[in-house]
């Protein structure tokens, strides 16, 4: 588990992030909406630790540490996937075969995760593509394929469904919801969950720099886009 | 006069002319080691100036791409002074000598490399370099994976950088002094050469220069050509 706690970040003036909480439970699913701007992806980077936060505390096995000490740590518990992913140059093949190499996996064992990855987020028609001819909803798939094959415990999604079109999401989220492991976390920002039939542990809703918890029984009401977050 | 100094100067290119092939060994030799001592620091500076935030950076961007129009005889001026007798680096006594061609040159290619390199690790943009770092690649593979992405921008900075130096007569002229055998290259050469009327050489030094933009635009594009595959 890692528990974030007063994550506070300002630009300038503005403030982004105030007295912002957040626990990531293995297994468990966290969505945060919010509207544009409000500072979705800057919470998300910071729990990466690609961007650096004016104050946090991070509790990690046990311990209240501060940011920067526990950088490195989230760096390696977590694969930060961007709302437009980069794909390196060359073919779909190449850019699972990088995730794995770059992690030491070989032989046996890369045979075994590049095959399930194949098979989950069904490449196996575009294995020898240019990766960067795929269309957006392929590459977003590519991405999340390629972020899996790491094994990471936290799997953190940056808007990934904003430019796909209803079915795109749909097969996107079954994608998410039945290929990861069972312990792995993710947490997906999203400004706009329609068409999403998601099924989250935890929602937060962003909004004035504060992070406050949609409970089970106040998702009804809490709609976005005329669809209900379902349990 | 023209036709007889051209078919001259091609005779003297297809039988190997001595005295031709000595300057374009010194030109390619000097130029060469230019090129070579400024990519490492070149690449290294352009790379960081892409990724670091630090107060003054866009100015340090902005002063480097003004300096890849510093006319070649400033900075055979600057040099000659540093060098003289009675500069601060006089007692090295470099002046007139291949090192000082070097050095001058290396202050002409260096500019280019870190302008031209910046535009090109920009162009992979912080995506390339967050992706490599998320996936768990090191900071020194993340560096060789976006080195590898943006190679074809490098490839043409240090194109550009080359096609600079090799045809400068500013700095090689101030600082070699021409002198034969040791210091006279192809454009300090066309210059003497044709200020004396005698333009068989000069024409045929000249083809040489033409060969070798020739050359390096073809690479670039069979370098282009080439299957990728990610480092």
């Amino acid at each position: 588990m890692i528990r974030f706690v007063e994550i506070h970040k300002r630009f300038g003036r503005r403030e982004i992030l105030a007295d912002v909480g957040l626990e990531i439970v293995p297994g468990e699913f966290t969505l945060i909406t919010g509207a544009n701007g409000s500072g979705k992806t800057t919470l998300l980077r910071i729990l990466a630790g690609l961007d650096r936060p004016d104050r946090a505390g991070v509790m990690l096995v046990g311990q209240m540490r501060s940011w920067r000490e526990s950088r490195k740590a989230l760096r390696r518990r977590t694969v930060y996937l961007h709302q437009r992913p980069y794909l390196f140059s060359g073919s779909v093949r190449d850019n699972l075969r990088y995730a794995l190499s770059v992690n030491g996996v070989r032989g046996r064992e890369a045979r075994r995760r590049l095959d399930a990855a194949i098979d989950s987020f069904f490449l196996d028609t575009l294995l020898a593509r240019d990766a960067r001819s795929l269309s957006g909803g392929e590459q977003q798939r590519l991405a999340l394929a390629r972020a899996c094959l790491t094994e990471p415990e936290v799997l953190l999604l940056d808007e990934p469904t904003a430019n796909m079109d209803a079915a795109s999401r749909a097969q996107f989220m079954s994608m998410l919801v039945h290929s990861g492991n069972r312990n792995q976390a993710v947490v997906l920002v999203s400004h706009d969950i329609a068409g999403l039939d998601l099924r989250c542990d935890h929602h937060f809703d962003l909004h004035d720099a504060k992070l406050r918890e949609i409970l089970p029984e106040q998702r009804d009401r809490h709609a976005y886009g005329g669809l209900k977050v379902v349990k | 006069m023209i036709s007889g100094a051209t078919a001259e100067a091609l005779r003297m290119l297809v039988t190997g002319d001595p005295a031709l092939w000595e300057i374009i060994m010194i030109s390619l030799s000097v130029s060469g080691r230019a090129l070579l001592l400024c990519v490492p620091p070149g690449i290294a500076l352009a790379f960081l100036l892409s990724y670091l935030d630090f107060p003054g950076r866009r100015l340090v961007v902005v002063m480097f791409q003004t300096l890849m129009s510093i006319p070649a005889v400033v900075v055979g001026l600057t040099v000659y002074l540093m060098l003289s007798r009675h500069g601060p680096f006089g007692d090295l006594k470099l002046l007139f000598s291949q090192t000082a061609m070097v050095v001058g040159q290396m202050l002409l290619a260096f500019p280019i490399i870190v302008a031209l390199g910046y535009s090109a690790f920009q162009a992979a943009g912080r995506r390339g370099w967050e992706t490599a770092r998320t996936l768990g690649a090191s900071r020194l593979r993340a560096f060789r994976t976006l080195l590898h992405e943006v190679r074809f921008g490098l490839f043409v900075a240090f194109a550009a950088a080359f096609g600079r130096i090799i045809s400068e007569v500013g700095v090689s002229m101030m600082v070699g002094g021409n002198i034969l055998g040791y210091t006279r290259n192809i454009p300090t050469a066309i210059a003497l050469e044709s200020s004396k009327g005698e333009f068989a050489q000069g024409i045929a030094l000249g083809i040489v220069l033409i060969l070798i933009a020739l050359t390096l635009n073809l690479s670039l594009h069979l370098f282009q050509g080439r299957e990728p595959v990610i480092v």
